[in-house]
């Protein structure tokens, strides 16, 4: 039984433990193969070895102080970078967050920018007003919803519907609703109020009058109005002070 | 696991058998210093002739040693670690160094002053710049004393398979510098 190439190399590379080392020297002191192959290897390691020796330089005459020493100043350096990182989170983070801080805006625009996305107005856009009112009543045989203006550039928008009840509604605060037997009166304090009006087909008569002036009628479905209805089928109308 | 050196006292044989050794441990900073003494020269030497710049080798030895006192703490196998970070920062500066030596050879004339055998040394740089980087590596580290176990964690080998693989790169570089010197004439 013959050492293999790894065994040789660790034997003359002192890697075996003593105990193998010691089988492996007595091995290779009675096997003539082996021994070629051990004194071989040997050879090789001591040419190399020797060879490379060409290749030495000097150590340079380094002192462990210079290490230490230059190891604490980057640590240092780390250390104020890192202090330096955190300081400019801080400021940035309250500088965003302050209330009125323009800061907010400014990142807006910049992303903007680069995005080409629209700017948005500076002025944001009014909220939707949602305290309008309504009211849905049944409008008996004969039924008249009275409008009283006391503001300018209000409008009614009146169509059909085929529920059975007069529903009037607007979007807006600034209207007033009083509902007696046959009759529903809207008072309008705010200007611009718009009253949404429904009529069922199916009432027999419902009038829409502002003190003396008739503004719509309709009976049975047919509609008698100062205009004709638009192409979505609602008649608007325009209500002035009186 | 961390490894903890202990002072010289550890190995002493304390007398009478009764108490155990005491490990008297020593600042990290201690432990570090001492590494440097013992492992600084050959460090250099390996890095020196894998680069064939002793300024750089210096450079490579000593950010090692940096890196390491940065760490807090000692690795396991410290040599092994040192050795592997070396060859790293080495392979980052073989590319670097490779180009400013080809723009600086197109500029700079060759410099009589030298290594006192020139010759040799540019031979045996040449044959072991031809080997693949594992067999350079694995021949100046072996011939620098460092054992396997180390070989193998700072180069990712196994370490059963050292033993072969230095066998075939002392056989290679054999082959190679005798080819070199019949070349030459």
């Amino acid at each position: 039984m013959h050492l293999d190439s790894d065994h040789i190399q660790r034997l003359i590379d002192g890697e075996l433990a003593p105990a193998e080392a010691r089988d492996a020297r007595v091995h290779v002191g009675v096997c003539a193969p082996c021994r070629r192959l051990a004194d071989a290897a040997a050879e090789d390691a001591q040419a190399v070895s020797g060879w490379l020796t060409a290749l030495d330089d000097p150590a340079p005459a380094i002192r462990f102080e210079t290490i230490a020493t230059r190891a604490a100043a980057r640590r240092a350096r780390w250390t104020r970078n890192a202090v330096g990182w955190v300081a400019a989170a801080v400021i940035a983070t309250v500088a965003i967050a302050a209330p009125g801080s323009p800061v907010r805006n400014w990142m807006g625009s910049a992303v903007l920018r680069v995005t080409g996305a629209p700017r948005p107005s500076a002025v944001p856009a009014p909220e939707p007003e949602t305290d309008g009112a309504g009211i849905a009543v049944d409008p008996g045989p004969s039924f008249v919803i009275e409008i009283r203006s006391h503001a300018a550039g209000g409008a009614l928008v009146v169509r059909w519907t085929d529920d059975d009840q007069v529903a009037v509604r607007t979007s807006r605060a600034g209207a007033a609703f009083t509902s007696r037997r046959e009759r529903l009166t809207v008072a309008l304090e705010r200007d611009s109020v718009v009253l949404e009006i429904a009529i069922p087909r199916s009432a027999p008569r419902v009038e829409i009058r502002s003190g003396e002036r008739m503004l719509w009628l309709g009976q049975e479905g047919r509609a008698a109005a100062p205009a004709a209805p638009g192409p979505d089928g609602t008649y608007r109308i325009g209500i002035d002070a009186p | 696991m961390e490894r903890q050196l202990v002072s010289d006292s550890e190995s002493e044989d304390a007398g009478g058998g009764t108490p155990p050794p005491i490990a008297i441990a020593r600042s990290f900073r201690d432990q570090v210093a001492a590494l440097f003494d013992l492992h600084f020269p050959r460090l250099h030497r390996v890095m020196n002739r894998l680069s064939g710049d002793t300024e750089l080798a210096a450079d490579l030895a000593q950010e090692a040693f940096i890196r390491l006192h940065e760490r807090g703490s000692l690795p396991d196998h410290p040599e092994a670690w040192l050795i592997s970070v070396a060859m790293n920062l080495f392979r980052n500066e073989y590319a670097t160094r490779n180009r400013r030596r080809r723009l600086l050879a197109m500029v700079t004339p060759a410099v009589g002053e030298g290594p006192a055998d020139p010759e040799r040394r540019r031979r045996v740089q040449g044959v072991l710049e031809g080997l693949p980087e594992r067999d350079r590596q694995l021949l100046v580290l072996n011939a620098e004393g460092y054992r396997y176990r180390d070989l193998a964690e700072a180069l990712g080998l196994n370490e059963a398979s050292v033993g072969v693989f230095l066998a075939r790169a002392r056989r290679a570089f054999r082959a190679a510098y005798g080819e070199s010197v019949d070349a030459s004439g």
